[in-house]
């Protein structure tokens, strides 16, 4: 379904990604695991059209996508759920599912209705009205994951949706990635809860200085040796780094 | 009392085209989390556009009306392709600088239009006005308010109850985050300013054809009112900007009844400053100045 094949992200002088290939089918949960700076939110950035390559070709059901706007990616059916989640704290709920809705909705807010996707997350829909920085950072996840819902995707971006999250919360949030992947939605995610991801994820992607040196399915990468050492056993290099980032 | 009450009133009714103007300045600021100095010399020119149809074309009130808001809305325009679009999104100083310098130039631009001085402008009614009891109403502080009370009410209905204005909030709180949507930010941008720019022909209209004269120190004039007000009511609140423009136009006109012509623009400065020292926020600005507090907490 999406073909990235030799995606090159130069800022200025500096790559981050480079001749990076990788695809996504339906209906699977992909990650792609690395470091930090290693090129996955560049990557994932430019999947959803915020950033634009410097080169390589991004396909998308066959058609190609590299160099458009944002809009024509959320309209092909890809929706980005963006690091720190980005809920936007001084609108209501309802207004973060409905601004997630922008690309599709009509003039009037009224006739954009949030139901379909609200039955998914009762948290969301009894509290609707409040505004989003009432919100845990779990509630906060699931409103961004709800909002990018409402774009209707079917292929959705998360990065690093369990950022600063309890185990509680991010158990909850893999649980509701597992169950989208279940109804045939396509999921690449880039976390650093790696043990979690690849327990839901059927591939995965390895990334190191912008360019993939290892994949495979989630089990093969699992049991591999030099992944184990510098990512599954990382885990207390991570922990400063998410209390530092956790919003609210 | 009748006096009081009467001077409520008017100041009520000039104040009402102070909140207008100080929603624009509001607008554009929320947005773009700049003020945009060369709003009052838009609405100036604007204005200037309209007479120069009544002096020379000998147009009618409303084609002076039309002509007027039009002129501002492409003056708006112009300013925010140069002064906003084109300058990059973190130098901030930079296009309020040269909003400045624009600013300039759309002086430049009136007094080649009409050199001279004062020019007449089209009053809105030939009768004088109505009266309620022992109040006088008159006809153009009447309409000020009500045109006023109306765009208030669209304006609230545009911001809360469309998908452009959910766009807009979403962009003034974030631009970042707003990216992701598929919103354009640049393109809300716009359409905000035209819009202010709109709301601010519109008080320029009202307040103009109220005074039936205009100078090029009208563009002055109004950024200071629309800023004080603006300012008074609270940075980038809009409810404040209605309640300062009001307080603004009723502080006015009190001190102007009781105390005189030469104290009015220093009473509302001093009353400026009190409150700037008191609520740096604003009266309803508060909110806002604790959220970026908040937000620079965090970071």
């Amino acid at each position: 379904m999406l073909d990235v094949h030799d995606l090159h992200i130069d800022y200025g002088k500096i790559s981050a990604v480079r001749g990076l290939s990788l695809s996504v089918d339906a209906g699977e949960i992909v990650a792609v695991i690395g470091a930090n700076g290693a090129g996955k939110s560049s990557t994932l950035n430019a999947l959803s059209g915020i950033i634009k390559p410097t080169k390589g070709s991004i396909r998308y059901g066959g058609k190609s996508l590299a160099g458009h706007s944002v809009r024509s990616y959320i309209r092909m059916g890809i929706v980005q759920v963006p690091e720190g989640r980005m809920v936007f704290r001084t609108l209501t709920v309802l207004e973060n599912l409905q601004v997630g809705a922008y690309r599709l909705g009509s003039f009037l807010l009224s006739h954009i209705s949030p139901e379909d996707v609200l039955q998914r997350f009762p948290v969301l829909a009894e509290r609707l009205h409040e505004p989003a920085s009432n919100l845990s950072g779990g509630q906060a996840q699931l409103l961004a994951v709800a909002r990018g819902l409402m774009a209707r995707p079917s292929l959705l971006l998360l990065d690093e949706p369990t950022l600063g999250l309890s185990p509680i919360a991010s158990e909850e949030i893999f649980r509701l990635i597992d169950a989208l992947r279940n109804e045939g939605l396509s999921i690449l995610i880039v976390e650093q809860n790696v043990r979690q991801t690849l327990d839901i994820a059927d591939r995965g992607y390895v990334i190191e200085g912008g360019r993939i040196v290892l994949q495979g399915s989630a089990q093969e990468l699992k049991k591999d040796d030099g992944l184990v050492a510098s990512y599954l056993g990382m885990k207390s290099a991570c922990a400063p780094r998410s209390t530092q980032m956790r919003v609210k | 009392m009748i006096d009081f009450i009467q001077t409520t009133l008017d100041g009520l009714s000039i104040g009402s085209a102070y909140a207008l103007i100080a929603l624009g300045f509001t607008l554009v600021f929320g947005v773009m989390r700049r003020i945009n100095l060369s709003y009052g010399p838009s609405i100036m020119l604007g204005a200037f556009a309209g007479t120069w149809a009544f002096v020379t074309l000998e147009a009618q009130p409303w084609l002076v009306a039309v002509v007027t808001i039009a002129g501002t809305v492409a003056v708006g325009m112009y300013v925010e392709r140069l002064c906003f679009w084109a300058i990059r999104k973190d130098a901030a100083i930079a296009s309020m600088v040269s909003s400045f310098v624009i600013w300039m130039q759309l002086e430049e631009v009136a007094t080649i239009l009409l050199p001279g001085r004062t020019y007449p402008y089209p009053e809105l009614f030939k009768f004088g006005g109505i009266d309620i009891g022992p109040y006088f109403l008159r006809m153009e502080h009447v309409t000020t308010l009500a045109v006023a009370m109306f765009m208030l009410v669209v304006l609230r209905l545009l911001l809360y109850r469309t998908r452009f204005g959910l766009a807009l909030r979403a962009v003034s709180e974030s631009s970042e985050a707003a990216v992701y949507m598929g919103i354009s930010p640049v393109r809300i941008t716009f359409w905000a300013f035209v819009f202010a720019s709109f709301i601010g022909g519109v008080a320029g209209y009202l307040l103009l054809a109220a005074d039936q004269q205009v100078t090029p120190y009208f563009g002055l004039w109004a950024t200071f009112k629309g800023l004080i007000a603006m300012m008074l009511g609270g940075l980038g609140s809009i409810p404040g900007a209605i309640v300062g423009g009001l307080l603004l136009g009723v502080i006015e006109a009190h001190t102007q009844w009781y105390l005189g012509n030469a104290v009015k623009d220093l009473t509302a400065y001093l009353v400026l400053f009190l409150v700037l020292v008191l609520r740096p926020g604003g009266l309803l600005g508060q909110g806002i100045v604790e959220r970026h507090a908040q937000a620079f907490r965090r970071i």
